[in-house]
């Protein structure tokens, strides 16, 4: 059967007409809210008769002029109920807006079932696109009526902490669809041999409910709470986070149904929580702290001044200041990180970060507090603790040191405390050593300062092997450092000559190392080395005369050369043993104070004096420390620090300089700032040991322009080029 | 054809490298030039020498000091400070189109007021940054210099160049190096930026530390260190 039959426009009148009464009944059921849907399919079958040439227009007018009726109607209806409450005003239009949605699917019915007509003549999309354009734009007047009724709603839900039923999400719903359904098409499924409806909701057409819907939004809510602020003004600062809480998990609750993501953003920026926070935690929690863990520490100094100076006193007090510093530091971070409220996770970070920034601000305006953390983890380091005590210690050594702005400063003095441990042979645990090392590498990752502690650590533990399976003797053990890892310095002055005891050894190990590594320079460190010495006096009071010597390599020599004649001068004595002057009177001058050598002038010998070894020798130890003064003090000197400072200097210019190439290399062209920026940002995520200052990368863009790595666009002074 | 490979040598070697004697004659007004030249020019090196520039200065009343030199200098294109050679010297001249020192005399008074207008003033700047340099293969001018070549060029055109004078005076000894080409250029280009209002000085933007350091002498503050 022939879909398209001609009727006579009588026929199409007298149809049309009770089509129209029939939608008159549709009209009306709309506003009790429950659609006539039996009048519409009745309708929609009458019409489906109706097939004249002009059929197209016919439909077109109907769907407008039924929009628009539709829309007239929510109008009018809100109009006459302007004294209903919010709640129920909205519920209407949610009424309404079912209402529409039976519409549309009747009308993709009616579509489906004359869909060959229209099909055929290539119509059907232009009618449904066209209805839905009408709706759209009819809509659009009723959309800020609802807008404001939403705003209304919030309001009142937020004096009365009401929560807004589900009705709010669903108008909501409405706004947001009609936004997405601008642009729709209608497609055949080849499987099913139906239509469907497809609503490009890729085109973003979100503007419309950002501007009406979700900015208004964040300002009204914005001025909510910065009124609020204003009234919680005199609070303390304890009750003001309280009720902030309070009030975020209510809003979360009220506006739920908004359907809005950054809400909680908004709020804790008026209610300034974050610089409120920060405040509170530094001039309430942590500078308190600080400052008196600083005052302890003047404390404990200044009591000391009273006492009777010994160095041996002034190093256990420095350990016991050190250790109390981190363990009051620990214990108020772990203290306030309990009180935070777990119940919003939002607040949670933004309390979380405030701790963070304020303990990093502290730490860093704190002064000493590298060295007290080096003495801290040194000291704990040097003891004989249980692996659990060393975890717990260095996992507090760990809290702190993330926190350290100059990372890479405190390595270095980190790796001359290790240096010295190795050597003396301090260290208690070479497994500890290594977790620390361990520990470095987690938190700042690779970094040159670390690989070298390991391979120190390496180096030692090669060395023990070494000494243990090549080279057995009760005598001489000797240590291999490598150059680049250890922060030795070798004294070139010395030219030192063996006494004959045991030459003969260590020809036999420079031999057998050279069979092995054989392209491998090495050099004496004498001046780390010591040595522990068998001394026979005869005064024979104490001891029978027997004492032990722990001296220093160089007074080994000394004493050894000394055994093999009665007397001898200090020029010989000098010339004899090869050691240069600074190193072997200070360790001279040593042994002649302990009066285990004589000299008539005692220490204001000149080259001709004659030494001669105290026969007559006592004291009241067994064991008797001859070390030097220089190489017990633990204090750093200053030129040892402005010399490590200048090498953090230059190791952060060359990494600064490598950014910056790296950063040129790939942008090619960059304005000033832009760089700047982006350098800070690089070293930060990268490099994790410092944090560049300002000053520091102008100077170094500075120094690559007169390298000519870089140069600035003629024209444009603020922008710099990167030269190939 | 009759060439002749020996001939042509010779010939090259008569006529000497720079091949300007070819030019040799073609008017009155380059043989006035030549004749000029040979009055300063060394008689070994075949350049004007210090000496020979002292006269000429002399000859033109100007002291070896004066501001006017330099510009005389831009326009000769002196490679290098204390030298010309016959090309920049006879060039330079033909390009002012005078052959006789009393011409060029005249021209000294609006060859001295280039240097208050903006483009002569940048052209003869950045002229002698190079030209004052001890020899072409270095980058930086050495502090000394710098200084005494800015207190002859500043008063032209740099409104704080007392001030600015005085800064470097007092820089400490440190901070006293020597003065690479950018910060030589960022300087006329600070002067161009402000015109002598420093309120219009921005710390954030792109200026050599030298010039911060002098914003900070003259009373203004430094950039934070936050970014």
């Amino acid at each position: 059967m022939s879909v398209f039959q001609p009727i006579s426009e009588e026929a199409t009148k007298y149809t049309l007409n009770q089509a129209t009464k029939l939608l008159e009944k549709v009209t009306c059921s709309f506003r009790t809210g429950k659609i006539d849907e039996n009048s519409f399919y009745e309708f929609f079958k009458l019409s489906a008769q109706i097939r004249s040439s002009n059929y197209f227009k016919l439909i077109l007018a109907w769907h407008y002029e039924q929009i628009l009726n539709f829309v007239n109607a929510i109008k009018a209806d809100l109009q006459s109920n302007i004294n209903l409450e919010v709640e129920e005003q909205i519920k209407l239009i949610s009424k309404y807006y079912s209402c529409f949605q039976i519409f549309v699917v009747q009308i993709k019915q009616f579509l489906l079932s004359i869909e060959d007509f229209l099909y055929k003549t290539q119509l059907w999309t232009t009618v449904f696109k066209k209805s839905f354009e009408y709706f759209r734009k009819e809509f659009e007047g009723l959309k800020e009526i609802m807008i404001e009724k939403i705003f209304k709603l919030i309001e009142k839900a937020r004096t009365n902490y009401v929560i807004p039923n589900e009705e709010l999400s669903r108008v909501i719903q409405i706004i947001i669809d009609l936004d997405f359904k601008k642009d729709i098409k209608i497609e055949r499924d080849l499987k099913n041999n139906e239509l469907r409806v497809i609503s490009d909701s890729s085109t973003d057409n979100s503007k419309n409910y950002i501007q009406l819907f979700k900015n208004p939004f964040l300002e009204k809510t914005k001025n909510h709470f910065q009124k609020l602020a204003s009234l919680w003004a005199g609070m303390n600062d304890v009750e003001y986070f309280n009720l902030a809480l309070q009030y975020i998990k209510r809003e979360e609750e009220i506006c739920y149904p908004l359907l809005i993501n950054n809400t909680k953003e908004t709020i804790m920026d008026a209610l300034q929580l974050k610089s409120r926070l920060q405040l509170y935690y530094q001039q309430k929690i942590f500078k308190p702290v600080f400052e008196s863990a600083q005052k302890k520490i003047t404390d404990y100094q200044s009591e000391e001044k009273n006492k009777a100076y010994s160095k041996k006193n002034f190093r256990d007090l420095n350990q016991k200041i050190a250790t109390e510093w981190v363990h009051d530091l620990i214990q108020t971070k772990k203290y306030v990180e309990k009180q935070i409220p777990n119940e919003d996770l939002l607040f949670n970070l933004a309390h979380q970060e405030a701790i963070d920034k304020t303990f990093q601000y502290c730490l860093t305006e704190f002064k000493n507090a590298s060295q007290l953390l080096l003495l801290y983890c040194d000291y704990f380091m040097k003891q004989n603790l249980s692996d659990e005590e060393y975890e717990r210690r260095q996992a507090d050594f760990n809290t702190i040191f993330v926190y350290m702005q100059s990372k890479d400063e405190f390595l270095q003095y980190y790796q001359q405390a290790l240096c010295k441990r190795l050597i003396c042979f301090n260290f208690k645990s070479i497994d500890a050593e290594y977790k620390m090392v361990t520990q470095f590498k987690n938190s700042i990752g690779v970094h040159t300062t670390v690989i070298r502690f390991q391979n120190m650590l390496t180096d030692l533990k090669i060395n023990e092997q070494y000494n243990k399976e090549k080279f057995q003797n009760d005598v001489l053990k000797i240590y291999i450092l490598s150059s680049v890892a250890w922060p030795l310095l070798r004294n070139e002055q010395d030219n030192i000559i063996f006494p004959s005891s045991f030459v003969g050894l260590i020809n036999q190990f420079t031999y057998q190392y050279n069979q092995i590594y054989n392209k491998r320079k090495i050099y004496w460190l004498l001046n780390e080395g010591s040595a522990e010495i068998n001394f026979i006096s005869d005064n024979m009071d104490n001891f029978g005369g027997k004492y032990i010597l722990r001296t220093t390599s160089y007074q080994m020599l000394i004493l050894m050369k000394m055994n093999e004649k009665d007397q001898f001068t200090v020029k010989d004595l000098m010339d004899q043993t090869g050691i240069n002057k600074y190193s072997f009177d200070s360790n001279l001058k040593q042994l002649i104070k302990l009066k285990i050598l004589n000299c008539s002038e005692n220490d204001k010998y000149t080259e001709f004096s004659e030494i001669k070894i105290n026969t007559q020798f006592y004291s009241t130890k067994k064991s008797i420390l001859c070390l030097p003064h220089a190489s017990v003090s633990t204090q750093q000197d200053d030129s040892n620090i402005s010399s490590i400072q200048t090498t953090v200097e230059q190791e952060r210019t060359q990494i600064i300089k490598a950014y910056l190439v790296k950063i040129m290399k790939i942008r090619k062209v960059m304005a000033h700032n832009d760089l700047i920026k982006e350098c800070v940002e690089l070293i930060k995520k990268c490099s994790r040991t410092f944090e560049p200052c300002f000053l520091h990368i102008k100077n170094c863009i500075e120094n690559l322009i007169e390298q000519e790595y870089i140069k600035r666009i003629e024209n444009d002074y603020k922008k710099y080029q990167y030269v190939q | 054809t009759n060439y002749d490979v020996n001939t042509a040598v010779n010939r090259f070697y008569e006529l000497g490298y720079t091949g300007t004697a070819l030019k040799q004659g073609t008017g009155a007004f380059d043989k006035k030039l030549e004749t000029l030249y040979t009055q300063y020019a060394s008689k070994e090196s075949q350049k004007i020498e210090i000496d020979g520039i002292i006269k000429f200065f002399e000859d033109l009343g100007l002291d070896i000091m004066d501001p006017t030199t330099l510009v005389i200098s831009y326009y000769f294109n002196a490679k290098k400070s204390g030298e010309y050679t016959k090309e920049e010297f006879c060039g330079g001249l033909q390009k002012l189109n005078v052959s006789t020192i009393a011409d060029l005399k005249k021209k000294i008074p609006s060859l001295k007021a280039e240097l208050s207008t903006d483009e002569g003033f940048k052209n003869v700047y950045k002229f002698a940054f190079n030209f004052s340099k001890e020899n072409a293969s270095q980058k930086c001018l050495e502090f000394e210099s710098a200084k005494a070549l800015w207190s002859l060029l500043l008063p032209f055109k740099f409104a704080h160049h007392d001030e600015w004078l005085r800064f470097l005076e007092r820089l400490p000894k440190e901070k006293q190096k020597d003065v690479n080409s950018d910060l030589w250029n960022m300087l006329l280009e600070f002067h161009l930026q402000t015109r002598g209002d420093l309120k219009k000085y921005d710390p954030y933007s792109a200026w050599p530390t030298l010039i911060d350091d002098f914003m900070q002498f003259m009373g203004y503050q430094p950039q934070e260190q936050e970014y």
